[in-house]
């Protein structure tokens, strides 16, 4: 079957004064139709630069290289005029912070219905009655209230459910969410994750989803890919990678998921150090200085993603973990 | 300094300060150069046209004073009077208005009706009204025009204090133990000094016209002393028969104010780089 | 409304009957508890359960409607301003937005400076330097990073700082509201870890505020669970993990994703906390979110209880909601 998305040598570069940096390199990775791909990695990992590319979403600064097919046909650098027929439509991206996707002075119901005249020509009547039924999809409750507020009148999950549910509006095939719940409580986190997995459930949509918590994707994706300074640095089967994660970063994450049925630990498990900066230059592997199974090769050789022995399981490592 | 860096990567900004430190060192520098000065009459060149070969390179005006010295020296008044002016609206208007925006409530209200009760006073009969009380003197008009703009710069840098106000790290001074005056002189003023130092360029021009005005009224400089303003004034009168006695302070001035524009627009878009990156 | 557990002579800080209101909005309801020297109380509530507002007015950072917020012996509501200014080196606070938190147009290490210029103005100038030197490197950042502006730091390296800040003059109580919700799950542990090691050192009391049980758990000596403005769950950390006696309290244990257990069933209604809803008069606040809700919880608001060893919870079906736990518990483990 053609995968909904195949993203083949991606790389984006920011030019700026001190010379080109690098925020995304060589990523490789597809999904399937009624796949959810988990991108995991901290923060200036590249994983939002890579999909704002896909989206054609980058800035002014920035250039992209490589292919990006979706359902076949190469969006990479696609003028604005063709990309606007899939994105919104076909390819939605939810983000962060939903107040700065929506437009504070237009209310939420007519943003919703906006994407429905312009993308299905339907009439603001119907449209209308669209967008209800979308809020009700997405378990907003009063939505015919809801409807006719402003988006500053809805608290931030409320918000999130609009946004979800405006990416919903026209069947997609692909919906992005990038850290869609890093912005709101436990609870509410929760509550979405909930409703992006009953949206799953009811039609055949592939879902991205992008976020520095490992334990937060796992709960959801069926593959996981973990990105590390601009590159793909393992992937492979969720269940796979929590069972038996082979490169030692995967494995630091792991360790730092919340386990609160278990034993309480004294210290709190995490990363030492930081992720490099997108403008340090790469010698060998951008992990060694944070990894502890570093060594010489490990700093002078940029490892490549390879296959792990595991079937569909991929590592960019010189000494990956054994089973 | 980021800023620095971007102004001087400004073109247009880089080219436009350039142009303004050549006019003034050619103020400050250009009599030791000049045989004549402002005052002595020439009667065998009275009126006469430009000439880079005669005695008077730009001419002179109905009194045979030399325009080229004259022009110079209304170049440092206009200046000068500029400056002053700005630094009185300054530093009374960010007082003001950072005592206000911080204070907020009932002092706040208090400090704004004042000021727009003063604001709707008619300028002019204020100085004027000061001329006659304390006679004409260039640190009056420093004073005059001065007392007038700092009410605009109060208003911009309290609208300035009270979004400042509302971020965490004046949260966290008071949570430090920081008292009232502290927070304001540290925190407050430090943060807004952006945006107000980009009005205050942008508002040079304004003075300068101001001024000029004052001085076409007759209530600013006066002879001998010139700025370029009064000069204007006078080849307003001599437009036919002598017109580069209008167009030559006319034309300084015109240069002088597009080049403050290009500058104070380059100060902001440099500025909002750093308040970007200070975000 | 007094706190079943007030029991130890001498608390470092005790927080009586406090009520804060907005206009006609209550966003702290009658709130009593108190911290021992050295002891880490974690806060645990959502957006809107008035907890920042809490903290807030307890550092008197907002005014307190009414109440009573007692460091030592002194009763902070009734402090001079300029008494209160000088106690600040007492109690400190250490904010969510780490960048934000710091003036933007100061060197960190003027930032670090201000607390000692403020309350120890006799200290020479190479004296603080060498201390504000010394706090950068405690919190793991170099002294040679003095000079520069907060923007040159990452999120995590701003928290350190805004730590340095508040640690500098080694304050009694520290108040941490959500120090690290804004940081990478990866980079939470350091600062979590650094806060735990300062306080090991130094003694300081701490009231640690989090959406996010996960990291209440390895801090806290006892926790305070808040929705809507009042207290609706105290007890000691192990206690509160193990035997949690409120619904909501459940709800959030429950949400902390956790990739053993994939759909799971969340004992709350999906609905959003929405603060501006009106409180139904009588009833218990947390009724439109309660799986467990009855009648009795319709007509009465339950106060809180002792429901175990240095325990209580505000809740008409306690038994059954810690009853229904431990049985989902065994259940997991069993898998």
């Amino acid at each position: 079957m053609t995968p909904v998305l195949e993203m083949e040598n991606l790389s984006v570069h920011f030019a700026n004064r001190h010379g080109a940096i690098a925020a995304v390199r060589e990523a490789t990775l597809t999904v399937l139709p009624a796949e959810c791909v988990g991108i995991v990695g901290e923060s200036g990992s590249g994983k939002t630069q890579t999909f704002m590319a896909v989206m054609g979403l980058l800035s002014g600064g920035a250039c992209a290289a490589g292919s990006v097919r979706f359902e076949g046909r190469e969006i990479l650098g696609a003028p604005a005029s063709e990309l606007n027929r899939v994105r919104g439509s076909k390819l939605t991206m939810i983000f962060q912070d939903p107040m700065t996707s929506l437009t504070p002075h237009l209310k939420v119901g007519i943003q919703l219905a906006e994407v429905l005249v312009t993308h299905s020509h339907m009439s603001w009547r119907e449209a209308e009655k669209a967008a209800l039924r979308a809020l009700e999809r997405v378990r907003v409750p009063e939505a015919r209230r809801r409807l006719r507020q402003y988006p500053h009148e809805l608290s931030g999950g409320m918000r999130q459910r609009v946004m979800i549910g405006m990416s919903l509006l026209c069947d997609p095939s692909l919906l992005i969410a990038d850290e869609p719940t890093t912005a709101l409580d436990v609870t509410v986190q929760a509550q979405i994750m909930d409703i992006l997995r009953t949206m799953r459930a009811e039609s055949r949509m592939a879902i991205v989803l992008i976020s520095h918590d490992l334990g937060l994707v796992a709960g959801l994706a069926d593959r996981i890919v973990v990105m590390y300074a601009g590159r793909v640095v393992e992937s492979a089967g969720a269940a796979d990678i929590l069972g038996r994660a082979v490169h030692p970063y995967t494995a630091e994450l792991l360790k730092c998921v919340p386990n609160l049925r278990g034993p309480r630990l004294e210290r709190m498990p995490s990363l030492a150090g930081q992720a490099p900066g997108a403008a340090s230059p790469e010698t060998g592997c951008a992990f060694a200085p944070r990894c502890p199974l570093a060594d010489e090769r490990c700093r002078s050789e940029r490892p490549v993603l390879r296959d792990a022995g595991v079937a569909a399981h991929q590592a960019a490592c010189h000494h990956p973990l054994p089973a | 300094m980021s800023t620095i860096h971007r102004l001087r990567s400004n073109a247009g900004a880089a080219l436009a300060s350039g142009v303004i430190v050549l006019l003034v060192a050619i103020a400050v520098i250009g009599p030791w150069f000049n045989p004549n000065n402002i005052e002595s009459l020439d009667w065998a060149h009275v009126a006469a046209s430009p000439g880079l070969t005669g005695a008077h390179w730009l001419g002179t005006d109905r009194l045979g004073r030399d325009l080229f010295a004259r022009t110079l020296e209304g170049i440092r008044v206009s200046l000068a009077v500029a400056c002053a002016a700005s630094a009185i609206s300054l530093s009374v208007g960010i007082a003001y208005g950072a005592v206000a925006g911080y204070a907020g409530g009932r002092w706040d209200q208090l400090m704004m009706r004042f000021i727009e009760v003063l604001s709707g006073l008619p300028l002019i009969f204020f100085v004027i009204f000061l001329t006659v009380i304390f006679g004409r003197s260039r640190y009056l008009l420093f004073l005059a025009i001065g007392a007038i703009g700092w009410l605009t710069m109060a208003r911009i840098v309290r609208g300035q204090t009270l979004s400042i106000r509302q971020r965490e790290f004046i949260e966290a001074a008071v949570a430090s133990g920081a008292g009232t005056g502290r927070i304001i002189l540290r925190h407050v003023v430090p943060n807004l000094l952006g945006p107000v130092i980009v009005y205050a360029t942008l508002t040079i021009p304004q003075i300068i016209l101001f001024e000029s005005f004052l001085s076409f009224l007759g209530l600013g400089i006066q002879e001998p002393h010139a700025s370029l303003g009064t000069l204007i004034a006078e080849g307003a009168g001599e437009m036919e028969a002598a017109p580069w006695m209008l167009l030559v302070p006319g034309g300084v001035l015109a240069v002088l104010l597009v080049c403050l524009s290009i500058v104070g627009d380059g100060l902001r878009d440099a500025m909002v780089g750093d308040a970007g990156e200070a975000t | 409304m007094s706190d079943p557990l007030l029991r130890e002579n001498g608390p470092l800080l005790s927080v009586k009957n406090l009520v804060v209101h907005f206009g006609a909005f209550p966003a702290v309801q009658d709130v009593t508890f108190d911290l021992r020297p050295g002891e880490t109380l974690g806060l645990v509530g959502e957006s809107g359960s008035g907890k920042s507002t809490l903290a807030r007015a307890i550092l008197r950072l907002i005014p307190a409607t009414s109440g009573s917020v007692f460091l030592g012996r002194d009763d902070l509501m009734s402090c001079r301003p300029a008494d209160l200014r000088r106690r600040r080196r007492d109690f400190q606070m250490v904010f969510q937005d780490p960048l934000a938190s710091l003036n933007p147009r100061m060197s960190v290490g003027a930032a670090l400076a201000e607390p000692l210029k403020i309350h120890e103005p006799s200290l020479s100038a190479p004296r603080r330097v060498a201390r504000v030197a010394e706090m950068l490197e405690r919190v793991g950042l170099s002294p040679g990073m003095a000079d520069r502006r907060p923007h040159e730091f990452s999120g995590g390296q701003c928290q350190r700082i805004g730590i340095a800040r508040a640690m500098i003059l080694r304050p009694k109580l520290l108040v941490c509201d959500e120090p690290v919700s804004s940081l990478d799950v990866s980079i939470q542990g350091q600062i979590v870890n650094l806060l735990a090691d300062l306080q090991k050192e130094l003694g300081t009391a701490m009231l640690f505020i989090s959406h996010n049980l996960a990291v209440i758990r390895h801090l806290s000596h006892r926790v305070l669970v808040i929705y809507r403005g009042r207290l609706v769950e105290v007890a000691d950390r192990d206690e509160l993990f193990g035997a949690p006696a409120h619904p909501y309290t459940q709800a959030l244990l429950a949400a902390v994703p956790d990739p053993t257990r994939v759909a799971a069933a969340l004992p709350i209604a999906a609905v959003d906390e929405t603060p501006a809803a009106p409180t139904r008069a009588g009833g218990c606040a947390f009724l439109e979110r309660c799986a467990y809700a009855q009648d009795q919880c319709r007509l009465t608001a339950p106060q809180l209880d002792e429901v175990g060893v240095r325990h209580a919870a505000a809740c008409h079906r306690w038994r059954e909601v810690v009853y229904s736990w431990r049985h989902e518990s065994r259940n997991t483990r069993a898998r």
